[in-house]
């Protein structure tokens, strides 16, 4: 473990960010990415004074992990809990707190982190790293399969606080891993978050992913992650949407190497008060490869959501396999959905579809639980899990336990 | 119902946009009277105190969807949604306006 | 077709037009006041509709160009000419008349008779006989088919309650031109209870006004009747001037039904853009059959606005994107009512670099209940060099809805090929029973004569494709 400040490349990336960042204008709706999500109504001054948090805090190391591989805690920005299976940090895998890791650690995440800074679009995307104050690194070294998950938890509290976490996932050739990563704000507290997830997955490697987000009634969120996918690599990511006020989420995944695979699920569940603008662009660059998208909302009366997903199909991607698919349920009136899934396909030799489908719960589903003796609310909730089902299926035992626990806490007495 | 005191009389000459409490207000002024609508139109979203007065009605200058000053309603398309009114008044050299119950 | 020529005095050229001989007119260059109402003192028209064309201009000028959509940077709007009386059409000689067109019409099979009109050659297609008769029947029945112009003359009233009401002027730019140059077109009125069961069309009404530049059409359809309106044809138009923006408003009144199919087929050359729009009442059906083959660009949505409980709205889209072509269409679907419904379906063909685009908007109200939509999007390219968007909108406000939305982009598979081939079909043979499959949904409902042109204007088309 390194003792000492965080690396400079930290602060030099802040610094340039925070230059870049003056030079923005915030996004309006009459840019297209931000056509549902009008920044305007946000009031965002709070959140632009620079108070960074305990971050360059050195780790408190845990010791063994018990069933998980390694497992990294934040509190509030500073970094709460880490610890890594000896076994494999001996073959090499490296989970640090960014800024304070490993030379090599270090030397992977700040490239990974220049190169996401470069492609940050818009004012908001820019102004995470001008804030970034902690993030969790991942990296796993050629070869190296770990079949038991990473874990990485993120808990935000306090009032005014604006919360930049990071995570960072770099897998060499052939390595595998699978990381649940949650995020969740203290009740009571009123805070902003502005969060990245990146990933780079190197030839044939694998990466499954969970993450969820688990915040205020009121809270902004904004959420960018990014996946780079080289040859015959595969990224399985869900993404569970939950809480927030006004959160606009973009999931950007790039599969730049033959024959790579992606498969990203989404579940977002917006309640009354909540809009949620949930987007997912899967680019295809190269040949032979695959991508599957479900993302599946249900809005609560007095909610909204909206989904933009996109295929793109580059004219080199011959051999491409591309599927995006949205359900919304509308819980009640006063719910509102818009979907909007979009093609944009430059090579003929490809399979490319998608499909979006918007109603409410089955009535005779309902009126055959209500049978049954469950009350109506039971009856709705049991139908809402169950929609949500077939996303839940593939992930792993606690996450999944977690998520439904999760949900019922946001169903009261039905919609 | 609760008069606001809004703006004054000389400052009303066609139309204008108000804030009251938060919510944006079109305020017009035509030979038949003075009158007060949301200032958002019910298609997408855009200033209905920039359109075009016409025949007790106003033409969103976006899309010219059509709504009625007197009673919000939507009488040309795009728009097939009304908007809502406001009771206004002259007094005293001020325009006052308050909220209609629902 | 008799044609009018008044003799017009000197005094009037002082607005801005000129008069190169007795039997031509045109307006002068670009566009600006004196244009507008010189084309509306041509027409004779009343000072309410003089005004209307006046605030589209204002309109036109403060609006801005689309930022989607297909790529119209190349119009030059002071270049072009607003307003050309008919006959200024009709001045090319059959010499003229690239080899091309010459040879589609052959393929196509289109009647010797009608190939001259259809180039732009001299002598107008003489219909007359085949106009007069059905004039006869339908004034029989109390339906109106003439042009706007004749309308606004004879049935002011009709007129001035409808123009103008489905689509603003204000809606885009396009429109606003439109409603300030607007030359015309049809108009229709169909009585209560009346069905008309011969399709209109707008190409038999003889004149070349029907393939005018800003054509304004209004049908009204009173309650519980029917009618059928056909416009444009299969055969390549030879344009005179390069942007063509028309309007379409269409009133379906309560219990009323309305086809409105058109096959476009524009030169090359040509920027079609067209607002196309639907109100359709209680318990009535509106269907838009769209067929785009030609044109550099075009941008066309037709729109059903579903105001009356149990309105339903069909839109049927073909759209063919060849070498060069781009087609930005698609269709919208507003459910401002309970009880209604809508369907689009899209189908279109990349070939050579062409490009098609697919967008739409399904759009429901709040507070509604037992509304339903469902949109199926196909596109079919057929070589590397092609590209297809689709870009659909669902905005749903409601919960007591059904909505469904699919798209699919593939092209002509591998294995279809080769087991028609071992069949004996040649690769083009082949090839066109597969598209002529991919669209047949479509071309089943067009009227016999226009499937039939239309299956072989695509065979000379898939010729171009393969080897």
């Amino acid at each position: 473990m390194m003792a000492g400040s965080p690396s400079p490349w930290l602060g030099e990336l802040r610094a340039d960010a925070r230059d870049r960042f003056e030079s923005l204008a915030w996004p309006t709706p009459e840019e297209e990415d931000w056509r549902r999500t009008d920044l305007g109504r946000l009031d965002l001054e709070p959140f632009l004074a620079d108070r960074v948090g305990k971050a360059g805090e050195l780790c408190p190391w845990a010791g063994e992990p018990g069933a998980s591989a390694g497992y990294i805690r934040f509190e509030s920005g500073g970094c709460a809990e880490l610890a890594i299976s000896e076994r494999l940090r001996s073959r090499g895998a490296r989970l640090e707190s960014m800024g304070m890791g490993s030379l090599q650690g270090e030397s992977l995440n700040s490239a990974l982190m220049r190169e996401t800074f470069a492609s940050a679009g818009d004012k908001v995307a820019v102004w995470h790293f001008a804030r970034l104050e902690y993030g969790a690194f991942l990296y796993l070294p050629p070869g190296l399969k770990i079949e038991e998950p990473f874990f990485v938890d993120i808990r935000e509290s306090g009032a005014g606080r604006h919360a930049t976490p990071q995570i960072a996932i770099v897998l060499g050739e052939g390595a595998a891993a699978t990381v649940i990563a949650r995020t969740k704000e203290s009740l009571g507290s009123s805070i902003l978050c502005n969060s990245r997830s990146d990933i780079s997955l190197g030839p044939s490697s694998a990466l499954r992913l969970f993450e969820s987000s688990n915040l205020g009634p009121g809270t902004p969120f904004f959420q960018r992650s990014r996946a780079r996918l080289a040859e015959g690599s595969s990224l399985e990511r869900l993404e569970v949407q939950l809480g927030g006020g006004l959160s606009m989420t973009r999931v950007d995944c790039l599969l730049e190497g033959r024959g790579s695979e992606a498969r990203l699920d989404g579940l977002y569940y917006s309640q009354a008060g909540q809009e949620a603008d949930v987007g997912v662009s899967l680019r295809h660059l190269s040949p032979g490869a695959t991508s599957k998208a479900f993302y599946k909302g249900a809005v609560a009366s007095g909610g909204r959501a909206v989904f933009q997903g996109s295929i793109d199909v580059g004219t080199g991607a011959s051999g491409t396999d591309a599927y995006l698919s949205n359900r919304n349920l509308l819980l009640g009136p006063a719910a509102r959905a818009d979907s909007i899934p979009t093609l944009r396909i430059g090579n003929n030799d490809v399979r490319c579809s998608h499909g979006s489908a918007t109603g409410r719960l089955g009535e005779e589903e309902l009126f055959y639980l209500r049978s049954r003796g469950l009350s109506e609310a039971e009856a709705r909730e049991m139908l809402v899990l169950g929609f949500f089902e077939e996303l839940l299926e593939r992930s792993p035992e606690a996450f999944r336990e977690e998520t439904l626990a999760d949900l019922r806490r946001r169903m009261p007495a039905a919609a | 119902m609760e008069w606001l005191r809004v703006v004054a009389e000389t400052e009303l000459d066609g139309a204008i946009a108000v804030l009251v409490d938060e919510s944006p207000v079109a305020l017009f002024r035509t030979d038949e009277g003075i009158f007060a609508l949301d200032d958002v139109c019910s298609h997408e979203y855009s200033r209905l105190s920039e359109g075009e007065v016409e025949d007790g009605q106003v033409a969103c200058a976006k899309h010219g969807s059509r709504f009625d000053l007197r009673t919000g309603e939507v009488t040309g398309f795009p728009a097939t949604r009304p908007v809502g009114t406001w009771a206004v008044k002259a007094e005293g050299g001020w325009i006052w306006l308050a909220r209609r119950s629902a | 077709m008799k044609a009018s020529s008044p003799a017009l005095e000197i005094a009037e050229y002082s607005h801005g037009y000129h008069f190169p001989d007795e039997s031509v007119f045109r307006t002068r260059i670009g566009l600006d006041e004196s244009v507008v109402n010189a084309i509306s003192e041509r027409k004779g028209e009343p000072e309410w509709m003089r005004r209307y064309r006046l605030r589209a201009l204002g309109a036109f000028r403060k609006k801005s160009m689309p930022s989607w959509g297909a790529d119209l940077s190349s119009i030059d709007f002071d270049a072009l000419c607003y307003y050309a009386r008919p006959q200024e059409a009709q001045s090319r000689s059959w010499e003229d008349v690239p080899a091309s067109i010459k040879e589609t019409f052959e393929r196509i099979g289109i009647p010797e008779a009608e190939r001259k009109f259809l180039a732009g050659v001299g002598a107008q297609y003489d219909s007359e006989m085949v106009y007069h008769s059905i004039k006869e029947d339908l004034s029989k029945l109390g339906v109106i088919f003439t042009d706007p112009e004749t309308a606004l003359r004879e049935h002011p009233d009709l007129v001035r309650r409808y123009f103008g009401t489905v689509i603003p002027y204000l809606d885009n730019k396009f429109a606003a031109l439109n409603s300030a140059v607007w030359s015309g077109g049809s108009f229709v009125y169909v009585p209560k209870g009346v069905r008309v069961d011969v399709p209109l069309q707008a190409y038999f009404r003889i004149n070349a006004r029907s393939f005018g530049q800003f054509e304004r059409t209004l049908i009204i359809a009173d309650e519980g009747s029917f009618v059928h309106y056909i416009e444009g044809c299969t055969a390549p138009i030879y344009a005179t001037e390069s942007l063509h923006s028309a309007v379409v408003e269409i009133i379906a009144l309560p219990g009323s039904r309305v086809r409105y199919t058109t096959i476009q087929n524009w030169s090359s050359d040509v920027y079609n853009l067209v607002t196309k729009r639907a109100a359709v009442h209680r318990d009535a059906v509106v269907e838009w059959v769209d067929g785009n083959i030609g044109s550099k660009r075009t941008m066309k949505y037709p729109s059903v606005y579903l105001i009356g409980e149990g309105a339903r709205g069909e839109i049927l889209s073909i759209a063919f994107a060849g070498k060069g072509q781009e087609q930005d269409t698609g269709g919208k679907a507003v459910h401002a009512a309970s009880h209604t419904s809508s369907v689009i379906t899209a189908k279109s063909i990349s070939k050579s670099g062409g490009i098609a685009s697919y967008r739409g908007l399904v759009k429901v109200n709040e507070g509604l209940r037992d509304v339903r939509s469902r949109v199926v999007c196909d596109a079919l390219l057929l070589d590397g060099d092609s590209r297809t968007n689709t870009y659909p909108v669902m905005e749903i406000e409601s919960d007591q809805v059904s909505i469904e939305h699919e798209a699919r982009v593939s092209r002509i598979g591998e294995d279809q090929l080769f087991y028609l081939m071992s069949r004996g079909m040649s690769e083009a043979e082949a090839s066109f029973m597969i598209v002529s499959g991919f669209l047949d949904p479509l071309v089943k409902q067009l009227p016999m004569e226009y499937a039939v042109e239309l299956n072989r204007l695509i065979e000379l088309e898939m010729e171009g494709s393969v080897g």
